[in-house]
């Protein structure tokens, strides 16, 4: 080790001198932003436009909310109160009282512990909760709950009037009682749910995957297009900031050719590999099974099917419709790919052997000919090694995680010289997004300087921490008082469900899937025979 | 900045500085426009950052790079042949370079004026407490006491213009005002280039002058110390500097709790013991990064009340200190004339 030292020291003095001869050649101009206006090299107004066009600056890219108008009071209904929609409805402004006191009791221990106050300040979208559907009775009971709380209090405090209890989606649908309703049921119920509710003129917003077949995609998006309603898919990553400050660095070529995206899911625990919680008073008595189950679907009671049902195919698509949808919907927004040309895949079950049927450990990679490049989407639910999303170019990769790095290529051709010339180091970031960070130009700490990871459930907005479900929710029923469609609309849910769908499709027959563009078909390759 | 207890041995890599094209900011008074550049890369065992305005371009890098070499060819106690490895060592004919005498120089006037809660020469003492080791352990008085016979002003002589030690057994650590006099260094160097609009930062002391590329003065955070990483945004509270420096000094996640309330490491070099106050970090604004890194490090000492006092003379010295009160709470005090850095927009 002393030795390699020795050497870097030996080698860095030599790369010293050699530099002072080099550096009388250098221009005159900061050096970083030449390669990139080689184009423009003989304009006069260079220095000027170097500055503007390089200036990937770090102020936020999302603008100061403003506050919307308040319109009329909007009639929401939740049609499955589980984990998922428990949050969205809480975004919405009802969380249960238990949840306010939990908030509140952590404040008292901690008067730095910002959630209860972060909660309180979240902006009245003017709604009610009208209607509640859940097959689980407990379940129903906690939606009712927080329903009524519209005060956001906690179990000691005022209560408002309760919504009312549908035993089915279609009762609820057909009750007019609502305006807009939040599907966050398991997926099979996902477009007969919204196919209903379109076709009743109701606002939906409902979580990902979109659908549970290529067919219900099909059909659900003529439906939606056709009437004429509000759609946003839930995908609360499109109002992370990071992705949008990442659009703008693609936009501006910063990495050159683009050929291999690589996006993952690292998980390492049960509760990740979707073996949630089995509810002590969950029982046939509780539960209104054959409404769980859904037309066409009879099978024997089992709890395990209706707490865990994402390993099965019957209710859910596994890492595809799950997790597989939420790394292309963020690429997506950043590079607008489309439906990949064509997909192959391949897994098994080789960690969470509990008797599920989808895979734990999964690969898809998604083709784009046309666009000359690959997306690698790679799943292990049984390791927890962090791996992150990177764009990689020729010139340089962009690493996209809660901050944004921007490393340039050992081999990049536009910033050779640059590399060459030691101005641009490969190991150091050429650009740096840390989100949160409220404009300043540098901290005062006793710290190491260090890049905090912050959680996926929040993005700042000015440095002010919000939720990035509220802001999804909120963006979704501004757009039912504007007429808006919101940035996760029924196209980018079609083609995202079709997506994940294709990739399903290749994994579970071994074949590779097309999509026909032209026909807007999904087409079937043959297996390769092996002679 | 004071580093407590044992330090590892850091390996750092001599990165050759990168350097980037920031942005401009509108023309100033006379018209003329100004870029400005940043230039990043890691000294001292940590990182820095100097971002400077410039109307013409001037290829600073291998000077800067060639300034932090010598200075830790002179204060740093990682390299064993620096000036003070050798002075440390009682090696006969050292010559001391000009770092090393300014900065011990500025170091005894800084000792005597905070009545030895900044010392330089209490390594010796911060070794033997070491790292995150239980305090009841080390209740060894007579260990405490012998210890102290090397430490306190009276053990460094600089009145015959060179460095004397009482004994050899003293031993001197300048890691608690290096940072910051490199810091002042680097700026005088801009200077003399005829750069006036520069924020320079090495390791989270900072030192700013003129303006920034929006044409204001310098924004910098002050970082909160209790808070660890889980989604929070870390920093405290935000300040203007234009003209001064800023350093912290704090305890951050080495701590004991007694009796429900936190007690930081920093060790007092007047009894050897811990010094008991509830002060989480100390941020001092100074006109020189030298003083204000020397002087966080005497608050962390003499905790909030009697750091209050101590400053009263030094004028031009404002102060933020973070405190732990009970049950996890903090509370934030301020100097009389802090306020007015304070950065109002938020």
């Amino acid at each position: 080790m002393e030795e390699n030292q020795e050497n870097n020291q030996k080698k860095f003095s030599r790369k010293r001198r050699d530099l002072l001869k080099a550096m009388a050649s250098l221009p005159v101009l900061g050096a970083f932003a030449y390669g990139l206006t080689s184009k423009r090299s003989h304009d006069n107004s260079l220095k000027q436009n170097i500055s503007e066009e390089l200036k990937l600056s770090s102020a936020s890219p999302v603008k100061e909310i403003k506050s919307m108008p308040k319109g009329e009071k909007l009639r929401l209904g939740i049609i499955g109160y589980g984990g998922r929609g428990n949050h969205l409805v809480r975004s919405a402004g009802f969380a249960s009282p238990e949840w306010i006191d939990r908030l509140m009791e952590a404040k008292n221990l901690d008067p730095k512990d910002t959630r209860y106050d972060e909660y309180m300040e979240l902006e009245d979208l003017n709604v009610e909760l009208t209607a509640v559907c859940d097959v689980f009775d407990i379940r129903a009971a906690g939606a009712l709950a927080a329903s009524a709380n519209i005060h956001r209090q906690g179990t000691s405090g005022k209560m408002g009037k309760e919504a009312i209890r549908y035993k089915s989606y279609q009762e609820l649908i057909n009750s007019k009682t609502v305006d807009a309703v939040i599907i966050a049921t398991p997926d099979h119920l996902h477009a007969p749910m919204a196919i209903a509710a379109a076709k009743a003129g109701i606002h939906v917003y409902v979580e990902k995957c979109m659908t549970r077949t290529l067919e219900e995609t099909y059909e659900l998006a003529e439906i939606v297009k056709n009437s004429g309603i509000i759609f946003q898919l839930g995908h609360q990553g499109r109002q992370t900031e990071s992705y949008l400050k990442a659009k703008e660095i693609i936009d501006k070529d910063i990495l050159g050719k683009i050929s291999l995206i690589e996006v993952c899911t690292n998980r390492n625990d049960p509760n990740g590999a979707w073996q949630y919680e089995i509810h002590k008073d969950a029982s046939q008595q509780t539960i209104d099974w054959d409404l769980f189950t859904g037309d066409g679907l009879k099978r024997p009671f089992s709890l395990e099917r209706f707490f865990r049902w994402r390993c099965w195919w019957d209710y859910g698509t596994g890492l595809s419709g799950d997790l597989l949808t939420h790394e292309y919907d963020a690429i997506n927004q950043v590079l607008q790919l489309g439906i990949p040309e064509s997909v192959v895949a391949s897994g098994g079950v080789y960690f969470y052997k509990d008797g599920r049927e989808v895979p734990d450990v999964w690969q898809a990679v998604l083709e784009y000919p046309s666009r000359d490049l690959t997306m690698l989407y790679s799943a292990t639910l049984s390791s927890n090694r962090n791996r992150g999303k990177v764009i990689m170019g020729h010139d340089a990769s962009l690493e996209i995680g809660e901050n944004l790095n921007v490393f340039a290529d050992t081999e990049s051709t536009r910033y050779k010289e640059k590399i060459q010339a030691g101005i641009i180091d490969p190991r150091i970031p050429i650009f740096s997004y840390i989100p949160g960070r409220k404009k300043m130009d540098a901290v005062t700490t006793a710290t190491e300087a260090y890049f905090a990871g912050r959680g996926l459930l929040y993005t700042y907005i000015n440095g002010k921490r919000v939720d990035t479900t509220f802001l999804h929710i909120r963006e979704w029923i501004e757009g039912i008082r504007s007429g808006k469609q919101p940035s996760c609309d029924i196209e980018q849910g079609f083609q995202e469900a079709v997506t994940a769908h294709m990739a399903t499709l290749a994994y579970r027959e071994g074949i590779r899937v097309y999509w026909d563009a032209a026909k807007k078909a999904v087409v079937k390759g043959e297996p390769v025979p092996v002679s | 900045m004071v580093l407590q207890g044992k330090m590892k041995f850091i390996r750092y890599f001599i990165f050759f500085p990168l350097l980037a094209l920031i942005g401009s900011c509108l023309p100033d008074k006379s018209g003329k426009n100004i870029d400005y550049f940043e230039l990043a890369g890691y000294t001292q065992g940590t990182s820095y950052h100097i971002i400077m305005g410039m109307e013409k371009f001037l290829d600073l890098r291998l000077a800067i790079d060639s300034i932090l070499h010598e200075i830790d060819q002179s204060l740093s106690v990682y390299d064993s042949l620096s000036v003070i490895s050798r002075f440390n060592r009682n090696e006969p004919g050292l010559v001391p370079d000009r770092f090393f005498l300014d900065v011990l120089e500025k170091s005894l006037e800084i000792m005597k004026k905070t009545d030895g809660a900044f010392d330089i020469t209490a390594a010796p003492l911060i070794n033997f407490w070491g790292f995150g080791t239980q305090i009841s352990e080390r209740k060894d008085t007579t260990k405490i006491k012998n210890i102290l016979k090397y430490v306190g002003i009276s053990k460094i002589d600089l009145s015959g213009g060179v460095p004397l030690k009482s004994s050899d057994e003293v031993i001197i650590n300048l890691n608690a005002i290096a940072q910051g006099y490199t810091v002042d260094e680097i700026s005088r160097f801009l200077e003399k280039n005829d750069i006036h609009n520069y924020l320079v930062e090495i390791g989270g002391e900072v030192r700013a002058k003129g303006k920034n590329r929006d044409s204001e003065k310098w924004i910098i955070g002050i970082d909160n110390p209790v808070r660890e990483s889980g989604g929070d945004n870390n920093i405290e509270t935000t300040i203007r500097l234009s003209g001064q420096s800023v350093s912290t000094s704090g305890n951050y996640r080495k701590f004991y709790v007694e009796n429900g309330i936190r007690y930081g490491h920093t060790i007092d070099p007047r009894t050897g013991y811990p010094a008991r106050n509830s002060l989480l970090s100390a941020t001092v604004i100074a006109p020189d990064c030298t003083t204000a890194d020397a002087l966080a490090t005497a608050c962390m000492v003499l905790g909030y009340e009697k750091s209050l006092e101590m400053l009263k003379s030094f004028p031009g010295v404002e102060a933020f200190f973070i405190c732990s009160g009970e049950n996890n709470t903090t509370q934030v005090f301020r100097t009389s004339g802090f306020d007015k850095y304070l950065d109002l927009a938020e």
